[in-house]
């Protein structure tokens, strides 16, 4: 789970207080992972600053930091860029942040579509790799390999699904 | 340096569009999986590159030859000798035995009776189906029949190998053994292959896969090490 | 491929080979029978070709033979009797006899000479004298029953009235009946094949859908349209072959059948009834020919590629135009009956209309079966009237092809026993008469038209003689007819003299009560005695008595009167046989023309040809019900094998077996009771026009007849029979522990 690219992400369609930014990263995604705590995202939220992927919009001196407005800049907009269009290696456990990319993705009229084919590219790669890798045994390794064939097979399924249900959530989390 | 190519293929049925702009092409001894959806049209492609249907639009070529160019005789002695086929469950004819069944497209083709049976003879124990020579089809078990199959798509010594779901009716292990066994006889006998499967484990045996959607094929552009 | 094909065929386990068989047996039934019909054919033919020495006419007074041909007859058989005289060298040859007997000797048939041999000499062997010479060749003879004699005489034993030839006629016999036995052979031919053709048709498309199965799995591995055609012409012809040699043999086993079936009332002769070496070639060659047409033709109708069967798009459902070929046909059958006044009209064209009035009910057949499925399904709740109507909706054609054999055998054999009874009963041929047993003598001598006023029969010298030879045989009454003299004073108060009137005297008239009874006191009444000369029983009946208490008498002497007619009774058979031998001596004096009969005798012989025709239509019907039954026990099966998925899915979800037999029940019973109903009316409206106009007005309605209804429901019984016979193979092929679910 990238929680900076995430808020990377979520920041890009426009600009927004860190405030506003919690919920909504807890509305999308809690159900996937955990909810963000303030120390978690003020702490991330710094460290974007310093990275010069976000700045500060007119924010007011003394303040609080739930006063801050935050907006995205080149950097991190290349850099959201880049973290959806490479596919994730493919390796049990991935769901959490293959969702987090769709949705973004969504959000950011991306094509999703194309991100989760290439997905699907690499995660066939990857059980060609296995595939070879059982058949050249020996036993032990062979069934190590198919935990990781029917495993990368699970992920593919919810690839081919979510493809074939893209408009949908679109629909839902763009409303 | 492709041996068999579709481009820009269209084919509709009524009104339902099967294939529109459906382009790939197949190198020599390679194993190309084509996998989607049920409906995407996929089973429509292998049918057209194999000249059992006629595309609506656009050229299938096998060897530099136009396959529509070609009279419903010559793509029948085609599919006799340059090509192959396994699908998913039906393709034994019942009434023959085993060794009858791998002997037939040889017969077919003109082979003499004794080097059709010795050459369809010397398939099963390379097939594991040594002594099964003379059980008729529903004598066999799902994997059995499947396996007379690929021996029978590959007695002739085809160029190409069409295989559609050829473990579809099949529980994993069986699916995974006629895999292995239909992949390491291609390899032998150096025996491209369009696999049509929806299963990725399946496709896996492949050496790349094209995906067909809405009737188009989507081909993969980034290759992750 | 030809070894690919036959290897598929036999050694492709039970079902291609049960399929083989069934197939072998319908075409061997078929041809066997068809073998059957040809060769009694050859036989009718060969025996109406047969020179007809009996029909010589031409008198030659400078001929070297004296000739006299009569008609004997012993216990109903009639004996060709010819005596002859040679008067000069040079004789003429008779077919049948190297030479013809010298004075003194005859040659007989040999059936008459083993019943010269078999009776009393005073019954039958007395008629002719002399001593057997030698025997009569099968050229000479329709039939190995034929009883027939030549008797050489003497010239100078041969009255005067005997014909003087110079050649005994060869030409055959202008059968005046050839027409009816012709188009009944053509009928029967027509009748014959199409419901045959139907068997095989059904035995070469059984289980078609699996064996195309087969074919498309081999299209799919490269097999060229043209050797899928070669392989299931293979399997064709195999089954064809196996068939037509199986119906040689049918034809075999049934010949000795055949060779004692009086087809025309009497037996042909054993080496003439052969289908000849055209026949056994057009078997062999023409029926396999004729199923791989079949086959190639039914393939045709499926397009198989390599991924399986495409049957054509859904056929539409049949349309109402379906009707017309029928109803054209029976136009053409009808209208020329009702405009012409010769019945039958033109047996051609009637053939003709015959054939298309079948075929058209074949092509209204789907229409009616439709028709019948929408009334079941809007009728029926039951499952199995819903299974039926729509099995029956869906493809009213394959149904209907199923029970076509049998509809065709009920409208033909409906045709038949309509027309027969009529054409019987028209002819009264079943009457019975007070007069039966009775013998007529006419003595009408002399041959000629008689002369305006001339006074016919034997004179009274003559007349006591032939009178005392009959009253010698014991158990006989004699009642004589006399002639009138001109004289006559009762006529003189009646009027004109006119042929009817004749003499019968009393105390004679007494002897046999169905004259009647004379006025009292009368010793001699007139009588008129006209109708005695009919062969019409029923005509004869409406006559008698001749003598009522109204009767003229008469005071005529007996002994100046000359004899017309002599009716005599007899207690047995054997008496009158030796009443007849009797007579034999005074045959110069008794009608040439009139062979002494008994009125039952007269009256068979006008009925044996309706008899004969009964007996080929009971025949016909007989074969054509057993092919057509054949047909359809071929096509039940067929059709339960093919949908064995179905049935055992519809098993294995829980539906009765009863409910699966009750829904093949309606699917079969249906169509064919449609279509029955049709065919029947079809038949009907064939056989009408032609019964009326054969039965004479007086009768009115001629039809029904009981056994039309008797062959209808037999009919139909019997095909529900076969039916129900074949619906075990239901539950053996859906036996859940057999059921693939593949």
């Amino acid at each position: 789970m990238n929680v900076p690219t995430t808020l990377l992400g979520l920041l890009e369609p426009e600009p927004s207080h860190g405030y506003e930014l919690k919920r909504s990263y807890d509305s999308l995604f809690a159900d996937n992972g955990r909810a963000l705590s303030f120390g978690q995202l003020y702490g991330t939220l710094n460290r974007l600053e310093r990275d010069g992927q976000i700045q500060v919009l007119g924010a007011a001196p003394g303040e609080g930091p739930d006063r801050k407005r935050y907006v995205i800049t080149e950097t991190g907009v290349a850099q959201v860029e880049t973290w959806l269009a490479e596919p994730e290696r493919p390796e049990p456990m991935l769901q959490a942040t293959l969702f987090v990319k769709v949705v973004l993705a969504l959000l950011s009229d991306r094509p999703a579509a194309k991100y989760l084919d290439t997905q699907r590219d690499a995660h066939l790669e990857r059980m060609r790799e296995l595939t070879a890798m059982r058949k050249a045994g020996p036993l032990s390794r062979t069934i190590l390999a198919d935990f990781g064939l029917f495993h990368l097979e699970a992920d593919l399924r919810w690839i081919d699904m979510t493809t074939a249900r893209l408009d949908q959530l679109r629909n839902e989390i763009t409303r | 340096m492709s041996i068999l190519s579709a481009d820009h293929l269209t084919k509709s049925y009524g009104s339902t569009v099967a294939l529109h702009d459906a382009s790939m092409s197949l190198q020599p001894g390679e194993i190309l999986a084509v996998m989607g959806p049920s409906g995407s049209g996929k089973s429509t492609l292998l049918h057209c590159l194999a000249g059992i249907f006629t595309p609506d639009g656009g050229t299938v070529t096998f060897n530099g030859r136009d396959l529509a160019a070609l009279s419903d005789r010559e793509r029948t002695r085609l599919r006799r000798t340059d090509f192959g086929f396994v699908f998913q469950f039906g393709q034994l004819v019942p009434e023959l035995t085993a060794v009858d069944n791998m002997a037939l497209p040889l017969l077919l083709a003109g082979v003499r009776r004794r080097p059709a049976y010795d050459r369809a003879a010397a398939w099963f124990p390379r097939l594991g189906l040594t002594g099964l020579e003379g059980r008729r089809t529903g004598e066999l078990s799902g994997g059995q029949a499947q396996r007379v199959a690929v021996g029978r798509a590959l007695v002739t010594g085809p160029t190409v190998l069409f295989a559609d779901e050829p473990t579809g009716a099949l529980d994993s292990l069986t699916g995974e053994n006629v895999m292995d066994l239909m992949v390491d006889t291609v390899r032998t006998e150096g025996t491209a292959v369009i696999l049509v499967t929806h299963d990725a484990r399946v496709a896996a045996h492949a050496d790349r896969q094209i995906t067909v959607r809405d009737g188009a094929v989507i081909a993969p552009e980034v290759h992750v090490a | 491929m030809i070894r690919l094909g036959l290897h598929l065929t036999l050694r492709s386990g039970r079902e291609a080979l049960t399929r083989l068989v069934v197939a072998a047996l319908s075409v061997a039934v078929g041809v066997g029978l068809l073998l059957s019909v040809l060769a009694m054919y050859h036989a009718y033919r060969d025996t109406i070709t047969k020179p007809c020495w009996q029909c010589t006419q031409v008198a030659d007074t400078n001929g070297s033979l004296l000739w006299n041909y009569q008609q004997d007859i012993y216990a109903g058989h009639t004996i060709d009797r010819v005596d002859i005289a040679t008067v000069a060298a040079h004789t003429p040859t008779m077919p049948g006899l190297s030479a013809l007997p010298a004075a003194g000797q005859y040659d007989a048939s040999p059936a008459l000479v083993a019943l010269l041999r078999s009776v009393p000499t005073d019954e039958l062997a007395d008629r002719f004298p002399g001593t057997l010479a030698g025997t009569i060749g099968p050229a000479g003879l329709q039939s190995p029953d034929s009883l027939a004699i030549v008797v050489g005489h003497p010239p100078s034993d041969l009255s005067s009235h005997t014909m003087r030839i110079s050649a005994i006629d060869t030409a055959p016999r202008g059968l005046s009946t050839s027409q009816i036995y012709q188009f009944g052979f053509a009928m029967g031919a027509v009748a014959l094949l199409v419901p045959m053709l139907v068997l095989i048709g059904n035995a070469t498309r059984m289980a078609a859908a699996r064996r195309e199965e087969r074919y498309a799995a081999m299209r799919l591995v490269g097999a060229e349209r043209s050797q899928i055609n070669m392989i299931a012409s293979v399997d064709a012809v195999l089954g064809a072959i196996a068939g037509a040699i199986g119906g040689i043999g049918i034809y075999a086993a049934l010949r000795p059948g055949l060779v004692h079936l009086p087809l025309l009332g009497y037996r042909f002769f054993d080496t003439a009834i052969t289908p000849t070496g055209w026949g056994y070639l057009g078997a062999l060659l023409a029926v396999p020919a004729a199923a791989t047409v079949t086959c190639l033709a039914s393939l045709r109708r499926v397009r198989i590629s390599p991924l399986g069967v495409t049957r054509r798009v859904t056929p539409p459902a049949p349309r109402m135009w379906r009707i017309l070929p029928l109803l054209i046909g029976l136009a053409v059958f009808i209208v020329p009956l009702l405009n012409t006044t010769k019945p039958n009209g033109t047996p051609g064209l009637a053939v003709l209309a015959l054939i298309m009035v079948m075929v058209g009910l074949m092509i209204a057949g789907p229409w009616l079966t439709m028709a019948a499925a929408r009334l079941l399904a809007r009728t029926s709740r039951g499952g199995a009237g819903l299974l039926a109507a729509r099995r029956l909706a869906d493809n009213p054609r394959a149904s209907f092809r199923m029970v076509s054999g049998l509809v065709l055998a009920v409208m033909v054999s409906t045709t038949l026993a309509a027309l027969v009874p009529a054409a019987l009963a028209s002819q009264d041929s079943g009457q019975v008469s007070a007069l039966q047993n009775v013998l007529r003598l006419g003595f009408n001598n002399g041959n000629d038209a008689p002369k305006p006023g001339a006074v016919l029969g034997l004179d009274p010298a003559e007349a006591t003689q032939v009178m005392a030879a009959v009253a010698a045989v014991p158990g006989t009454h004699l009642i004589p007819i006399y002639a009138p003299s001109t004289a006559d004073d009762a006529l003189q108060q009646t009027g004109p003299f006119f042929g009817g009137d004749s003499v019968i005297p009393c105390s004679d008239a007494r002897l046999l009560p169905a004259l009647g009874i004379c006025p009292a006191g009368a010793r001699m009444v007139l009588a008129d005695t006209g109708s005695t000369y009919t062969d019409n029983l029923r005509a004869l009946n409406q006559t008698l008595p001749f003598i009522t208490t109204n009767s003229t008498p008469t005071s005529d002497d007996m002994a100046q009167l000359r004899l017309s007619d002599l009716l005599v009774t007899t207690t047995s058979a054997s008496s009158l046989e030796r009443v007849r031998t009797a007579l034999s001596r005074y045959g110069q004096d008794i009608d040439s023309d009139e062979t002494p009969m008994t009125f039952g005798e007269v009256a068979a012989v006008r009925a044996r040809l309706f008899l004969a025709i009964e007996r080929v239509v009971t025949v016909l019907v007989a074969i054509t019900l057993l092919v057509a039954g054949s047909g359809l026990a071929v096509a039940v099966s067929g059709s339960l094998v093919e949908r064995k998925r179905p049935f055992t899915l519809l098993r294995v979800t829980g539906t009765g077996l009863a409910t699966l037999y009750r829904a093949v029940l309606l699917e079969t019973v249906l169509p064919l009771l449609a279509a029955t109903i049709v065919a029947a009316g079809v038949g009907l409206a064939v056989a009408y026009p032609v019964a009326r106009s054969l039965a004479p007005q007086q009768h009115g309605d001629v039809l029904p007849h009981p056994t039309y209804y008797l062959t209808l429901t037999g009919g139909v019984l019997l095909s529900i029979a076969i039916i129900a016979a074949c619906l075990p193979i239901l539950s053996r092929i859906t036996a859940t522990n057999h059921a693939r679910f593949e």
